[in-house]
């Protein structure tokens, strides 16, 4: 009955009821699943058993645990280890770890292990459950070499898109082709393609002169374990070191981008990398022989259809082979240099444009401030004439009556009398003093014609010398002459030209009175288009607050003067086309500089001698 | 003695050159514009006219014209504050031009010179 029930029941059982079902499971599972004995020996051996670790059933059981396990951690007692931990925690859950397989083959895998026990609850062994987890080993590390190539590639391009000046960006550029951190090719040349003709330069390139040379550096660098920022920092110092004979070679590099059979042209005509691996694929001899080696890849840098340059890199010191994936990664990165050189171009194009204008907005300023002031003169010019004339009346009154009541005071007269034809004096000195200014102011008022004539440069200078020579002398002024050619003849006025340098000469030596011992020195050379005429003494300097109001009439520092003396010569000058300048230094002096066109209405005038 | 006529607007003026020009000898006749001038010319019949330009009324170079259209043998200098007068061809039948001056040796002198000048015509 027993028996029967028990067979009906087998009849119709459920087939998820029986032990066999673990059985099963068990046999046909992917994973290792085995047991061993208190002793550690293999007593059951799964096919999943035999799938991971090569060894069929027959070859398996009996043999003790050790035997798939490396040796260095038998040398640490890994096992007992693990006997311990099932003791404290009842099991070993997940742990991974590497075993070895048949043919010595190590694999990574995940061990969970439980302890066994008898009906009397005495532990009889373990059952260990071992997956293989090599491939994810293997894909958790490459990912991991990717994420930090990935990251420090990152890190150049950040670097790249600072403003760091086209040779630093070119550094950065090709420390990230060659770099341990980077792509890690062993060497790396940058052609840019120049800007003012179709040819593709060699410009720098980075990397060892032979294997000896990349044993020390790689040594090197491992001892220092240099991150890629210590490398980039370092790079400046370098560049007499290990990187001379590369950047040798790439100096050498140059191609016309006409030269359309040419395999760094055909790179940036289809905008794709290409790979290299002969002699013939490379078509250059010249080339090859040039980088020793004829397995190199080429990256075109181009930015929205503009070529900027070309990248090429290979690992001519290992001959380590150059993989797809190396190759695609060089263009990725090569994207991110040629946008950077780009944006470094432009950057400097902006400057020189900002730079351009600024200067264009300065002369425009001058001008205008030149065009105010000729405004300003003009109606200055146009009262000061008429306030002349009407003061000129007045003044001849008075002067004239004092000359003629100096002229009564009888010669032999008393003591009263002679101070007052003294004073009678004071007052005709004085009024001719202001009329000596209204001259001058009606001068300056008057618009003069130049009349031109060759006029002789030198012979002006000396004339002016001459002129000033009591006051030289008095004043102990040592007087240089310093032209560059020994005849300067031009076109120009004579007489107003003259005014012109007597009335700086004059101011200089006056700038140094009471000073023993100045210098005073005239100078002429050519500059462009101008005739550079230089006015320079080691007198008292101009204050800073002065030095815009100088060449302004009625402005004078002097005790004595009228103000009008520069504000005449500016005017003179205007005439002539001309323009004077002033540099000073309080203490130290002051320089006029007068510049005179030598092509008048924009023709060489073939009357002007400068030789 | 030889008479002259001065013509000039501003009284001051007038009584310095009186004085000035007297001492040198002359006979001065005094004119304060150009219509008294025409008259004294008439009247006086000098022997040179110093003539101011800018006068209200008629100026001095309109009054020269006049006075050469009746005796163009009369000489006559111009003597004016204004230097640019110089540039007016009106101004070129002068016999002389002076910028007036508190220092009065250029215009006695050429007073001598033109007085010379004619004397010996």
């Amino acid at each position: 009955m027993n028996s029967l029930s028990v067979y009906k029941k087998d009849e119709m059982r459920d087939p998820f009821g029986g032990v066999e079902i673990y059985q099963n499971i068990v046999e046909n599972a992917t994973d290792a699943i085995f047991t061993v004995d208190t002793d550690r020996r293999i007593r059951t051996w799964n096919a999943g058993s035999s799938l991971i670790f090569g060894y069929e059933k027959e070859e398996a059981v009996g043999r003790p645990l050790e035997f798939l396990v490396p040796k260095e951690l038998l040398d640490v007692r890994e096992l007992d280890m693990i006997d311990k931990m099932i003791e404290r925690e009842g099991a070993l859950r997940n742990y991974e770890t590497e075993r070895i397989a048949k043919g010595n083959k190590r694999i990574a895998v995940n061990q969970s292990q439980t302890p066994l026990y008898d009906g009397q609850r005495r532990r009889i062994g373990d059952a260990l459950v071992i997956k293989d987890i090599s491939g994810r080993k293997e894909l958790e590390k490459n990912l991991r070499k990717k994420i930090e190539q990935f990251a420090s590639l990152n890190e150049i391009e950040s670097l790249l898109h600072r403003d760091l000046g086209l040779r630093r960006i070119l550094e950065a550029i090709l420390v990230g082709v060659t770099s341990e951190h980077g792509l890690r090719f062993n060497r790396a040349f940058l052609l840019l393609v120049q800007r003012d003709k179709p040819e593709l330069k060699g410009e720098l390139a980075i990397g060892p002169a032979d294997s000896r040379e990349a044993q020390k550096i790689w040594e090197e660098l491992k001892r220092r374990r240099a991150s890629l920022k210590d490398t980039l920092a370092s790079l400046g110092l370098e560049k007499e070191g290990p990187d001379r004979t590369v950047n040798e070679i790439v100096s050498r590099l140059r191609v016309p981008l006409d030269d359309e059979e040419h395999v760094f042209v055909k790179a940036l005509k289809s905008g794709k990398p290409v790979h290299v691996r002969t002699r013939d694929e490379c078509g250059d001899e010249e080339l090859v022989r040039a980088l020793g080696t004829a397995n190199f890849v080429v990256a075109p840098l181009i930015v929205r259809n503009n070529p900027i340059g070309v990248l090429v890199a290979d690992n001519a010191i290992t001959s380590n082979p150059i993989s797809q994936e190396d190759v695609a990664l060089l263009q990725i990165f090569a994207n991110h240099a040629a946008v950077a050189i780009n944006d470094s171009w432009m950057m400097e194009n902006l400057k020189n444009t900002i730079e351009a204008l600024k200067q264009t907005n300065e002369e425009l300023k001058r001008n205008q401030e030149r065009l105010l002031a000729a405004e300003k003169l003009s109606t200055i010019g146009e009262m000061a004439a008429k306030v002349a004339h009407e003061i000129r009346n007045p003044l001849a009154t008075i002067g004239g009556f004092a000359r003629a009541l100096k002229k009564d005071v009888p010669p032999d007269c008393p003591v009263n009398d002679c101070s007052r034809s003294e004073y009678l004096q004071i007052i005709a000195d004085e009024v001719k003093r202001l009329e000596d200014i209204l001259n001058r102011l009606l001068d300056y008022a008057r618009p003069i014609e130049p009349e031109y004539k060759e006029t002789d440069i030198h012979s002006i200078m000396e004339n002016v010398v001459k002129l000033l020579e009591p006051e030289i002398k008095k004043h102990n002024i040592q007087v240089v002459q310093a032209c560059v050619a020994k005849e300067i003849k031009i076109v120009t006025d004579p007489r107003l030209f003259t005014e012109i340098l007597l009335n700086l000469a004059k101011n200089a030596v006056q700038a140094m009175e009471g000073r023993e011992g100045g210098e005073l020195r005239m100078g002429c050379r050519v500059e462009g288009n101008d005739l550079v005429i230089s006015v320079r003494d080691t007198g008292k300097g101009i204050q800073e607050e002065d030095k815009g109001k100088i060449f302004k009439p009625f402005y004078t520092t002097k005790a004595r003067g009228t103000g009008l003396g520069l504000a005449i010569i500016s005017q003179y000058l205007q005439r002539l086309g001309g323009r004077i300048d002033c540099q000073s230094e309080v203490g130290v002096g002051t320089e006029f500089t007068v510049r005179l066109p030598l092509k008048l209405g924009g023709k060489d005038n073939e009357n002007n001698t400068v030789r | 003695m030889k008479t002259i006529l001065f013509v000039d607007d501003e009284k001051n003026i007038r009584t310095l050159y009186e004085k000035e020009l007297g001492e040198e000898g002359y006979r001065v006749i005094l004119a304060s514009d150009a219509k008294e001038a025409l008259e004294a010319i008439e009247k006086e019949k000098p022997d040179l006219v110093v003539m101011d330009i800018r006068m209200p009324g008629m100026d001095g170079l309109e009054a020269m014209g006049r006075i050469l259209d009746k005796d163009n043998k009369i000489p006559v200098i111009l003597h004016s504050a204004y230097a640019s007068y110089k540039d007016n061809f009106m101004s070129w039948s002068a016999d002389a031009y002076v910028v007036k001056s508190s220092d009065l040796v250029e215009l006695k002198e050429k007073i001598k010179e033109v007085l010379e000048r004619c004397s010996n015509e």
